[in-house]
């Protein structure tokens, strides 16, 4: 609704005024203004190897995001379809859930020393228990009465899985997805931090140590907008993509 | 010729079917009581009762889904068991349960998956039954771009596209408006008798069961038994605004009411 | 003989019993391969839980983070909610403050930290800054959704009895926020749990996580295993006990909910 899209803008514009106006009462080295900031971003681009870093990241989140997804989905739908797996599997997840975030980069670099599985095990170990638990209660929520009728056709088991079963999951999924993949570019920041050489994370950590605001918020702002524009992008084509065959809701 | 008639298998026949169910205090009921009928090739059959008396756990131990404790279900001759029943069921249920994310010549394809029908016939298959039901034209439309009506014509092409030996029919109309049901109704009957399937019908709305069948078996809730199996002798077509028709009616209803105090409740008539 | 198996693997506490069993036996024999430094086992790691207690402060050190964590949390709660109830109101708000929550639902926990160093030096405040402003957002779309969400009818009913908008807002609002009050509550908590330990590492000198980032500098693995099972026995702790009697007491009008 164009309504909508004016307001965002209005909001935005405003907090950008704030910050401008605040970054006047104080030196620069505190709060710069949002062009200077802007002078870092692209001065990061041209000059540093921005794109580098954050390809890095990316490359990093998408590894560790498909595996926690993968290993969450199947999980998730044995958990919700065998009662016993359910309970069985319930306590480790609440477990793994209960973990501190900066529990498995530690472990990671004690175990593996710096490197890439630093991100890998830690995005994996961290968000998959979300994703076990969100497919988990949407398994339980389907309904029952389209799996009864393919089991009434005589459908094999592994084709009721593929094509009526994950279909209907399919909403519970993509909201899954969207969750995993805000998590896990949270993950890959401490991940970098801790135990790799390069990427977003590492980057922030090197301006945090010259106590360079200025390029912190730089590349704070680069993140988010990756951020955005991979879900608003991507994410909302993927869906828009799975969803076709739903008649637009009109709001 | 031969003089007498062949004895051929019924296209279903239950005998003594008793279902039991234990609820979470352990105190058991039982859900069908001894329940027998039969369906004979190319019958149209209904099973009347009021709404609630364990008619939809019928049609689910026939089809397999349910399992029994004791009795004999055959279909086509076959006993039905978790993994053995060998005849093909058709199911129309209430709802039209398609794969919304389907269109609706693939949601008839993936019903004949389960079956053994070679996979170059599929497509033809559906276009078949697809114009059968009057849905010509429709094929590549989504479930959700249709009405209710037309859904239910989607769910009974699927039921046919498989070839079955035997349709079950879970009260299929009585969610629609009744325009749209009366329709259905007369082609239901019109592919009945172009395919002689033979078909179960449940329902509780009484002028349909004495519209649509040859043999109405009467059940009440409560126990839930069969008490009365009833021969529809009227010829086909059949006129619903026919008095005979409301006068068959008449005498079922006092039969219910003769039954139990409370079975003419969810009774339609 | 499988009868007695089909009661057991039916049995939720039994179950659940078994697979914490099997999880710590599992780990028992991997850990038999490894040396305490890297992978300790059990027992080892359970000895020196104790000892943390009795020897170490360990007790100190929770409870430094536990007041961080509540700090934060009830800061984020509050002002959550008020936002999330006006912007639920009024459409407007909805959609101004829709799209900072979104950037501030983006925006890791670790930036946040990061600046409030810069900007406030090494203080409690780098523990309550980003604890607050990452909860706040979340609390605020859940109450707003729970606002749109709650029953006009019921209001309307109210009014017609021309009851008066205070006791409207306690007898019949609130109530029916209460499921998403609750829902939320558990959620940031679980939430500012995560964060409360990551910005421990900036620079404070005390709470779980320093401990835990003190012994990771150590390369111990031994004491990073047993600071995280306290922690985590904290969490289940607080999470069993603590927000399911509240959820009694908040919910006892509702039916039990029978699988």
């Amino acid at each position: 609704m164009k309504n909508r899209t004016l307001t965002e803008i209005l909001a935005l514009t405003l907090i950008i005024v704030i910050w401008w106006v605040a970054s006047l009462g104080l030196p620069s080295r505190v709060l710069p203004s949002p062009p200077v900031v802007l002078e870092y971003i692209i001065q990061d681009f041209v000059e540093g190897n921005a794109l580098f870093h954050i390809s890095q990241t990316l490359f990093r989140i998408i590894l560790g995001f498909f595996a926690a997804m993968g290993i969450g989905i199947a999980l998730g739908v044995l958990m919700g379809t065998k009662r016993f797996w359910g309970n069985f599997f319930g306590t480790w997840i609440m477990v793994g859930l209960s973990f501190p975030d900066i529990m498995w980069p530690i472990l990671a670099i004690i175990w593996f020393g710096l490197g890439e599985m630093v991100a890998f095990l830690s995005i994996t170990m961290i968000v998959m228990p979300s994703v076990t638990v969100h497919i988990f209660e949407g398994v339980k929520a389907t309904d029952k009465s389209l799996v009864d009728m393919a089991k009434v056709f005589r459908i094999k088991k592994l084709s009721i899985i593929r094509r009526v079963y994950i279909p209907m999951l399919m909403p519970h999924i993509m909201s899954t997805m969207r969750y995993a993949l805000a998590v896990s570019w949270k993950i890959v920041i401490i991940a970098e931090l801790f135990g790799l050489s390069n990427g977003v994370g590492f980057m922030l950590n090197f301006w945090y140590r010259k106590f360079q605001v200025g390029q912190i918020l730089a590349w704070a702002l680069m993140f988010i907008i990756i951020m955005v524009i991979l879900d608003k992008f991507v994410l909302d084509a993927i869906e828009k993509r799975a969803f076709k065959w739903r008649p637009e809701v009109k709001l | 010729m031969n003089g007498g008639k062949e004895k051929m298998t019924a296209a279903i026949e239950v005998k003594n079917l008793t279902k039991t169910f234990k609820n979470m205090e352990g105190k058991t009921f039982k859900v069908l009581d001894n329940i027998s009928l039969k369906v004979e090739k190319e019958e149209f059959v209904s099973v009347l009762g009021p709404s609630g008396c364990g008619k939809s756990t019928l049609l689910n131990t026939i089809s397999g889904l349910e399992p029994f404790d004791s009795g004999v279900i055959l279909v086509n001759g076959k006993p039905v068991g978790s993994n053995g029943n060998e005849a093909r069921i058709g199911y129309v249920f209430q709802n039209p349960r398609l794969l919304n994310w389907m269109t609706v010549e693939k949601n008839i394809t993936y019903a004949l998956s389960g079956t053994d029908i070679p996979k170059e016939q599929w497509k033809g298959i559906a276009q078949d039954v697809i114009k059968i039901v009057g849905l010509r034209g429709v094929e590549n439309s989504y479930p959700l771009q249709l009405s209710g009506g037309m859904q239910q014509r989607v769910s009974i092409a699927r039921a046919l596209a498989i070839k079955p030996d035997i349709i079950l029919m879970d009260e299929p109309f009585s969610h629609l408006d009744e325009i749209t049901a009366e329709k259905l109704r007369e082609e239901l009957l019109d592919m009945w008798q172009k395919t002689k399937v033979s078909i179960l019908f449940v329902t509780h709305d009484m002028s349909e069961a004495v519209f649509l069948s040859d043999k109405i078996y009467m059940m009440s809730a409560k126990p839930t038994t069969i008490f009365m199996e009833y021969r529809v002798k009227m010829k086909r077509p059949r006129n619903k605004l026919d008095g005979s028709l409301l006068k068959i009616e008449k005498k079922l209803m006092e039969k219910f009411q003769k039954k139990c105090a409370f079975s003419a409740e969810g009774i339609a008539v | 003989m499988s009868k007695v198996l089909e009661k057991f693997t039916n049995n939720r506490l039994a179950v659940e019993i078994f697979s914490i069993a099997v999880l710590i036996l599992a780990w028992w024999v991997i850990s038999l391969n490894f040396t305490p430094r890297i992978l300790p086992g059990p027992l080892f790691v359970f000895n020196l839980i104790i000892q943390d207690f009795t020897e170490g402060n360990a007790a100190y050190h929770l409870g430094r983070t536990l007041i961080r964590l509540l700090v934060g949390f009830f800061a984020g709660f509050g002002i959550g909610t008020g936002l999330g109830v006006l912007t639920g109101i009024k459409r407007f708000w909805g959609n101004f403050f829709g799209i900072i929550v979104t950037i501030g639902l983006a925006f890791p926990s670790l930036v946040w930290a990061v600046l409030t160093v810069c900007w406030f030096g090494v203080s409690e405040m780098v523990a309550y800054i980003p604890i607050t402003l990452i909860i706040f957002p979340i609390v605020t779309v859940n109450i707003r959704e729970g606002t749109k969400a709650v029953d006009k009818s019921l209001v309307d009913m109210a009014k017609v009895f021309r009851i008066k908008k205070l006791g409207i807002i306690r007898r019949v609002y609130i109530p029916m926020l209460m499921p998403y009050l609750m829902g939320t509550m558990r959620f940031a908590f679980s939430t500012a749990w995560k964060i409360v330990t990551v910005t421990e590492i900036f620079g404070l000198t005390s709470g779980v996580g320093y401990m835990l980032a003190y012994w990771y500098h150590e390369l111990y693995a031994a004491q990073v295993f047993a600071w995280a099972i306290i922690f985590v026995i904290v969490v289940i702790f607080i999470e069993k006990f603590i927000f399911v009697q509240i959820d009694k007491k908040v919910f006892k009008w509702r039916p039990e909910a029978k699988l």
